[in-house]
């Protein structure tokens, strides 16, 4: 089979234009990751998503919606639950937010297998791109460019922000507004992208662009952009990939942007 | 060195700093704090370690609320942060790695003045131009600020100060980790801003070298100790008492 076969079925160009979307919006959005340095954190606050997805999926049934709202909650929940404890206790957020994910993990693992959908899991791990519904993808969509948008028209806050967060608060930005706000937009990110493409898609576009770009790239403000376009082409060419060779393309996808990154630190 | 505050600082610019008392939840950190000084003026922060000044600083610059008093700059009370007066912490408290230049930097202090969404006007630009040239960082300007000294991040640092047409500079600790040549640098840099009618309040720990770089100092451990003209305040048997106990050889540890 040939690109120019591929590219006339529909359902490639369905496909490719998922990917296009997704992967740019989760490459921009993964400059703001890689400068908060918190790619770990994501990738446990991830895990954590699947509680939610299992109780909403156990009282309503498995949607595109109940799925949202179920991951929405709960990692609103674990992520406020770990401010409470490391607050309250001599343990750091790290390792209350490690403990807490590989509990809510389990439990998510639990409940799917008592109500008897434990084939959720292997689709929550790793999703499918080439089967995303008109839903997902205008979720996608919306959620994209609501966070692009907040994400450049805010860049200059962004950026003192994680740069010098007390000089950000001398010189006028409302950093705790700023900090809150970016953490229900990168919530909603990852549980829009996780339902659609799976846990390790999502978390793989929403780092590795920026970490390859960073290789590369000395200027905040352009890491953006850059990290943008290399998820949206190589997640596209991870697509492609997973037609010619006949592979799941969530696998192909992560193992051309893990290419990627390590090419760009031979570059370095 | 030229810079902007000639234009607008005058000696009748005051910062009256009226009984502040400044709390850490229930634990007081700071208390009954009362002193004026004016553009012009450097003044020293002096006091043991934990004995407030940083929090002071925090105060003044808007990132602690007083939990009583008031602060009052050109007239009109102090509620939150100023973009007439700019802070620069420690040097090493900056995100390490964070990809961006001098030039960026320096920009970051416009941000009063165009927000988010304004785009630099002419004005903008020449405001971190002169900031630049005063700092002299034109031949560095495009260099990453984590391939610079201690000594050149301090004067990209104050070139943002500049740049945000600050007319107080409240530093803390400036002259930590700077060799002898930066720190030489530096004192007749804040001189010379000093001079230009800027305020400067900086947090200094080696009591040695107070008199040679700063006007005047308040000292506190907890609450005021003294405040007035370098001499004085260090002539005070009190000070001598509390600054000497804390190092023999005149760096407060």
């Amino acid at each position: 089979m040939t690109f120019l076969d591929l590219i006339s079925f529909s359902l490639f160009q369905r496909a490719l234009v998922a990917t296009l979307i997704i992967g740019f919006v989760n490459g921009y959005t993964s400059a703001f990751v890689l400068l908060h340095r918190s790619p770990l954190k994501l990738t446990a606050l991830s895990h954590s998503l699947l509680p939610g997805i299992a109780i909403a999926t156990w009282l309503v049934g498995l949607g595109v919606v109940s799925a949202f709202v179920g991951s929405f909650l709960t990692a609103l929940f674990i992520g406020l639950l770990t401010l409470l404890i490391s607050s309250r206790t001599k343990i750091s957020s790290d390792t209350t937010l490690a403990v807490l994910y590989t509990g809510a993990f389990a439990l998510g693992v639990m409940i799917l297998n008592r109500i008897g959908a434990a084939q959720e899991l292997e689709h929550w791990l790793l999703g499918n791109i080439q089967g995303l519904s008109d839903l997902d993808l205008w979720m996608s969509f919306s959620v994209g460019i609501l966070a692009v948008s907040a994400l450049t028209l805010f860049r200059r806050s962004i950026l003192l922000n994680l740069f010098e967060p007390n000089v950000a608060t001398s010189l006028g930005v409302r950093t705790r507004l700023l900090n809150y706000g970016l953490f229900s937009l990168l919530i909603l990110v990852l549980v829009t992208t996780l339902q659609a493409v799976g846990c390790i898609l999502a978390i793989g576009l929403i780092v590795t662009p920026a970490a390859t770009v960073r290789n590369l790239c000395s200027s905040a403000r352009h890491l953006f952009i850059w990290s943008g376009l290399l998820g949206a082409i190589g997640s596209a060419v991870g697509l492609i990939l997973s037609y010619l060779v006949d592979l799941p393309a969530g696998s192909c996808i992560v193992l051309v942007h893990t290419s990627l990154f390590l090419l760009s630190t031979i570059k370095r | 060195m030229s810079d902007q505050c000639e234009h607008h600082c005058s000696g009748a610019h005051e910062l009256v700093v009226s009984d502040i008392t400044a709390q850490y939840g229930d634990t007081v950190a700071l208390e009954n704090i009362n002193f004026t000084t004016y553009c012009g003026s450097r003044l020293a922060l002096l006091g043991p370690n934990g004995a407030g000044k940083s929090t002071l600083i925090h105060v003044l610059t808007g990132l602690i609320k007083a939990s009583k008093g008031t602060i009052t700059w050109r007239g009109e009370t102090l509620l939150k942060s100023n973009s007439e007066i700019a802070f620069l912490p420690q040097i090493d408290q900056h995100q390490k790695h964070f990809p961006i230049s001098v030039r960026e930097v320096v920009e970051m202090g416009r941000f009063p003045h165009v927000g988010n969404f304004r785009r630099f006007k002419q004005s903008d630009h020449d405001h971190v131009e002169n900031a630049i040239s005063t700092m002299q960082l034109n031949s560095i300007v495009d260099r990453q600020i984590d391939e610079l000294s201690g000594g050149q991040k301090q004067r990209a640092f104050i070139a943002r100060a500049l740049a945000q047409e600050s007319h107080v500079i409240l530093l803390d600790e400036p002259f930590n980790g700077l060799d002898i040549e930066s720190r030489c640098q530096l004192a007749s840099t804040l001189e010379t801003l000093s001079q230009n009618g800027h305020l400067i309040i900086a947090s200094h720990h080696n009591i040695a070298n107070v008199s040679e770089l700063f006007d005047e100092a308040l000292v506190v451990n907890k609450t005021q100790i003294a405040f007035g003209s370098v001499d004085s305040v260090l002539s005070d048997h009190n000070v001598q008492h509390l600054l000497h106990a804390c190092h023999p050889a005149g760096v407060m540890v």
